[in-house]
């Protein structure tokens, strides 16, 4: 620990030489990538918009380079010339060149591009786009976007070996009501640039980083199993998540899924993963944890092959076969890198802005890069980190970010229920720019973020002693900042396209198409009124289920609807439509039976630049 | 004594604990201690009981004026000490709580029986055994079923650890949380008789199994081997470091000695000619609070099982149709289990419980040994049957809960 804070210490001084981020941001390091020749270190700084160029042999950031608003991943061509980070908020891949460090060219991709990689021959870039899930393909030649390949939900982590890319989601894929989750690694064969292969991660919901071996007959990819379709009634012996890694490839035979965590001792939210050149060992982050697991790959593979492969994935004592040691880093790890010979393991801590350095060898820090940033911690950063700290569920489980994918949603419905099981099944929302939306909960059973995010989590969720006093007070404040991203439908100019004018007039009207009255109370824009798009009441509208305690639900914002489905209180509706087809028969959800296909889809278009 | 200036390991701070030049600790002097007695409803110090403390190089008695002194017990900001005492040979033993810098003990129980092994609770409550029959914090019963008990230790995730014996003449560890839910066995293992548990640094729980030390570690589901000193260990250990403990043994002519065991250099050091229940002086960190959920008012709980029908122990699970419920006055009653082997029932809180799963033929196919209970408005959810603690619960709506919500009440004792 001592020896640690020296050495941070040291670093921080190191740094005063240095460039400065921009003042005022944390660099939050999420991505990572070596030059080919092992001695720079790129950082994506997804709170700087900016790359940090960390020269290796000084442990010091030599440059900073500017890309666009919030940037998510990186990639770095094979000859090492050009790097390309994907800009997620500003749907943009920055081309830069390595030599100069200056961007050379700014490329368009699908919606919230997160993963990418270039392939063998340098010439084509496959990027993840996490909100429209898809691939997009851009010929670097002309750097143009040549094709646009369906992936699963929520498409965020590449990886590439030889002409395979492998490409996983953080959203699970959409499925029937209270159903086990599906995702998906979509396989893409680059030579044909087609996908090739969807297999099924069946009971998985968020899947992270992915990465082959050297030889490309193993894969390894971080996912986490949700327990959300058996009440929540106790956190012990794994009942709300199954941290764990989906094994594939040749060496595997299929898709195997392994368990990362132990009886008492949880590997929360893995997200990084690196495998070593000899393919030896493979290294995972536990971003809720703020540890490093690092697996004996001999061994991974023989659990991978037991005759019982398909039982193990729920047996809390099995990654005592393959996992060797736990290695604490910094708060929130995600991205990992090895260097090339594999002595060096790299590891993005998001919020301590540093990077640390582990020695392979001896499976122990050795260094901590400061990426420099505030140099204060701020009450919303404070909060930021308990958010991701998995700390304060019982056993270290969970944290808010498990069920909040990157201050998010997770795409799943829960048994929450306290008093009873089977009731009041709940749809996990979005919690961007939520700070004036209260009360909080479906049924607005929460008057505001104190109460929804304090005692209620500890005793229900948690089960273990949570946010308290000044650290419940900063979880509010980041809670309260998290922003809004982009709405993707919404001209910059706020003009609405014609589609979208006449799904506003929908929204707004205050007749039936036989130029009936409609009630006030049964307009969409009287419920759904104001800034938020919610006049924070409650309200029966006949979506209530036989296992709700109460017919009246809390209005709900729209605000960036189109993003989060599925949709009514208990994700019942799998689409924006089914609200209206499927849940409102007798027109108490507002008046929507006397509309054609075409205008609910106009109704649609509107809703989506909410 | 040849005491050395020992590192302090992850589980204890360097503050306000052992000095560089020494150790601190407090433990209990005696010539005899038999750790199983209290099974027998006897005292587990037939020759006498004194507390020592031992801070560096001075020691004194913890508790002076005490007929016998035990079960000590260092709050976590190290100041003080909970102990077991009777003031006069004829009293009961009762809790108490002292200064480590002295001064008169404070009186936490007036027990109408014997009154032992208090532990702190991160809530400043403290938590004890009440004559061998019940574990008790401040009088209010945390256990609801026939058997011994006793307190061993506070987990770091906030349960509460300790050994019983539920009429097997043979005792096993099990957890429970700080307001009397989720009672279970630390694992399923059944190992030999286990006892005088205790916590380390790096969570492992460190016990005797039979006549030997063994460990509990978060990676397996079955107890494993720990490097223990030659002879006998008898009663706790207490950790000073990583691979360093305190351990009392019995040595050839029955006397009990305290000696610091390095399992790395496989070396003993003697710190004490007779005693047991080492407990090192420190600072640590507090194990989490446990945020109760129960409400008071009720009298039962639901009990939600997913499938009955897997066991980590052969079963014909096949064979299951119905679950049966007793209390020991007799069956409470009887319910279908689901196609995926769930149940879901109502059963009345703080009473003993037993389970019992039988076939279509109503011939018993699986029947629990032991009684276990549930707390008022506890809610209660298993993966199977006796599945250990090790399974994971598969993520699928149980068919009991796509069929009603409502639990089957068996609230009463049927009439035959």
């Amino acid at each position: 620990m001592k020896r640690g804070g020296i050495l941070v210490g040291l670093l921080a001084a190191l740094l005063l030489g240095q460039p400065a981020p921009d003042g005022g941001r944390y660099p939050s390091p999420v991505d990572l990538a070596l030059s080919p020749d092992g001695a720079r270190l790129y950082v994506v700084c997804e709170g700087t918009d900016e790359v940090a160029v960390v020269d290796l042999a000084t442990s010091s950031v030599i440059r900073r380079v500017g890309v666009g608003h919030v940037p998510r991943g990186i990639a770095v061509s094979a000859d090492g010339k050009w790097i390309y980070v994907t800009n997620a908020w500003a749907d943009t891949v920055t081309e830069i060149d390595a030599r100069s460090l200056a961007a050379t060219r700014t490329l368009s991709t699908g919606f919230e591009p997160s993963g990418l990689t270039v392939d063998a021959r340098g010439q084509v870039l496959y990027v993840a786009n996490r909100i429209s899930n898809d691939v997009s393909v851009i010929d670097l030649r002309t750097g143009s976007e040549i094709k646009r390949l369906a992936a699963g939900r929520g498409a965020s982590y590449v990886a590439a070996s030889g002409s395979r890319i492998y490409v996983t989601h953080i959203y699970p894929n959409l499925g029937k009501f209270r159903t086990e989750s599906e995702s998906e690694i979509t396989e893409i064969d680059a030579d044909r640039q087609v996908v090739d292969a969807r297999p099924r991660l069946h009971n998985v919901a968020g899947t992270f980083h992915v990465a082959l071996s050297r030889d490309g007959r193993l894969g390894i990819a971080a996912q986490l199993r949700p327990k959300n379709l058996i009440p929540l009634a106790h956190v012990a012996h794994g009942w709300a998540f199954g941290d764990s890694l989906a094994v594939f490839g040749a060496d595997v035979g299929g898709v195997v899924q392994l368990p990362l965590d132990e009886l008492e001792r949880y590997f929360s939210l893995p997200f990084g993963v690196a495998i070593a050149p000899d393919k030896s060992k493979a290294y995972l982050t536990a971003s809720g944890s703020g540890e490093v697991a690092i697996l004996d790959l001999k061994r991974l593979v023989a659990a991978s092959r037991a005759p019982e492969r398909d039982a193990l994935v729920n047996d809390l004592s099995v990654s005592g076969r393959y996992v060797l040691a736990r290695v604490p880093v910094g708060r929130n790890p995600r991205s990992i890198v090895l260097s090339n010979d594999g002595a060096r393991l790299y590891v993005a801590n998001r919020l301590d802005d540093t990077i640390s350095v582990m020695d392979t060898a001896a499976n122990r820090i050795v260094a901590t890069i400061g990426l420099g940033g505030l140099p204060i911690v701020t009450p919303q950063r404070r909060g930021e980190r308990l958010f991701y700290s998995s700390n304060f569920s019982f056993q270290g489980q969970f944290g808010c970010a498990n069920c909040h994918l990157d201050s998010t949603f997770d795409g799943l419905q829960w048994d929450l229920e306290p008093d009873g099981f089977g009731v009041d099944i709940v749809d996990n929302r979005s919690i961007e720019d939520v700070a004036n939306t209260a009360p909080f909960k479906w049924n607005g059973g929460n008057p505001d973020l104190f109460t929804e995010c304090g005692p209620r989590t500890e005793r229900f969720f948690f089960r273990s002693q949570g946010f308290r006093d000044a650290d419940l007070a900063d979880l509010i404040t980041y809670v309260a900042s998290i922003p809004l991203r982009p709405n993707r439908y919404r001209a910059a100019t706020g003009e609405l396209t014609p589609a979208q004018e006449r799904g506003k007039a929908i929204f707004e009207r205050e007749r039936r198409k036989d130029g009936s009255s409609i009630p006030e109370e049964n307009r969409c824009s009287f419920c759904h009124s104001g800034k938020y798009h919610t006049n924070q009441k409650l309200a029966d509208v006949g979506t209530g289920k036989p296992t709700d305690r109460s017919p009246l639900i809390d209005t709900p914002h729209l605000t960036n609807v189109a993003l989060s489905a599925p949709y009514l209180h208990d994700g019942s509706a799998k689409t924006l439509e089914e609200i209206w087809t499927v849940f409102n028969p007798k027109d108490t959800h507002g008046v929507s039976n006397d509309l054609a296909k075409d205008e609910l889809n106009d109704l649609i278009e509107y809703l989506k630049t909410l | 004594m040849g005491f050395a200036a020992l590192a302090l390991g992850a589980a204890f701070s360097a503050t306000g604990g052992n000095s560089e030049a020494g150790l601190n600790y407090v433990f209990t002097e005696t010539t005899r201690y038999e750790p199983k007695a209290w099974l027998e409803g006897r005292d587990r110090f037939p020759s006498g009981a004194t507390l020592k403390l031992v801070l560096g190089e001075t020691r004194r008695a913890l508790a002076p004026g005490f007929s016998a002194s035990a079960d000590a017990a260092v709050s976590d900001d190290g100041s003080r000490v909970l102990f077991a005492g009777k003031q006069t040979p004829s009293d009961h033993w009762q809790v108490w709580e002292i200064d480590i810098r002295g001064g008169p003990a404070r009186p936490i129980t007036h027990c109408d029986a014997d009154c032992i092994r208090p532990l702190y609770l991160p809530t400043n409550e403290i938590v004890y055994t009440r004559d061998s029959s019940s574990i008790e914090i401040a009088g209010k019963p945390l256990t609801f079923a026939p058997g011994r008990y006793l307190t061993d230790d506070v987990l770091r995730d906030g349960r509460i650890l300790f050994e019983a014996d539920r009429g097997t003449q043979r005792r096993e560890l099990f957890t429970v949380y700080p307001d009397g839910s989720g009672v279970e066995a630390l694992r399923c293992d059944h190992g030999s008789d286990r006892g005088e548990a205790r916590q380390i640094g790096s969570g492992d729980s460190i016990f005797h199994s039979g006549n030997r030390l063994a460990r509990f570690t978060s990676a397996s589901a079955v107890e494993t081997e720990v490097a223990q000193p030659e002879g006998t260990v008898i009663g706790p250990i207490a950790e000073v470091s990583p691979g360093v403990w305190l351990v009392s043994l019995r040595g050839r002519a029955g006397h009990l000695g305290l000696f610091r065991w390095n399992a790395a250099q496989r070396q003993t050091v003697p710190l004490e000619a007779s005693g047991v229940q080492p407990v090192i002086v420190a600072t640590r960190t507090p194990p989490r609070q446990f945020p109760s959920a129960l409400v008071a008012s009720r009298t039962a709980g639901n009990l939600l099982c997913l499938n009955s029908r897997i066991s980590r122990t052969p079963m014909d699970g096949a064979a299951v149709r119905t679950v049966r419920v007793y209390a020991p006055e007799g069956r409470l009653g009887e319910t279908t289990v689901e196609s995926d082997g769930s149940f879901y029932i109502q059963v009345p809180a703080d009473r003993p419980l037993r389970i019992e799963l039988a076939d279509a033929a109503g011939q018993t196919v699986r029947a629990e040994q032991g009684w276990f209970w549930m707390r008022p408005s506890e809610q209660r959810v298993c993966v199977g049957c006796h599945t250990g603690p090790e399974r994971a619960p598969e993520n699928r709506v149980p068919a009991i809960l796509l069929k009603t919500i409502v639990p089957v009440k068996m609230l009463e004792v049927q009439q035959p």
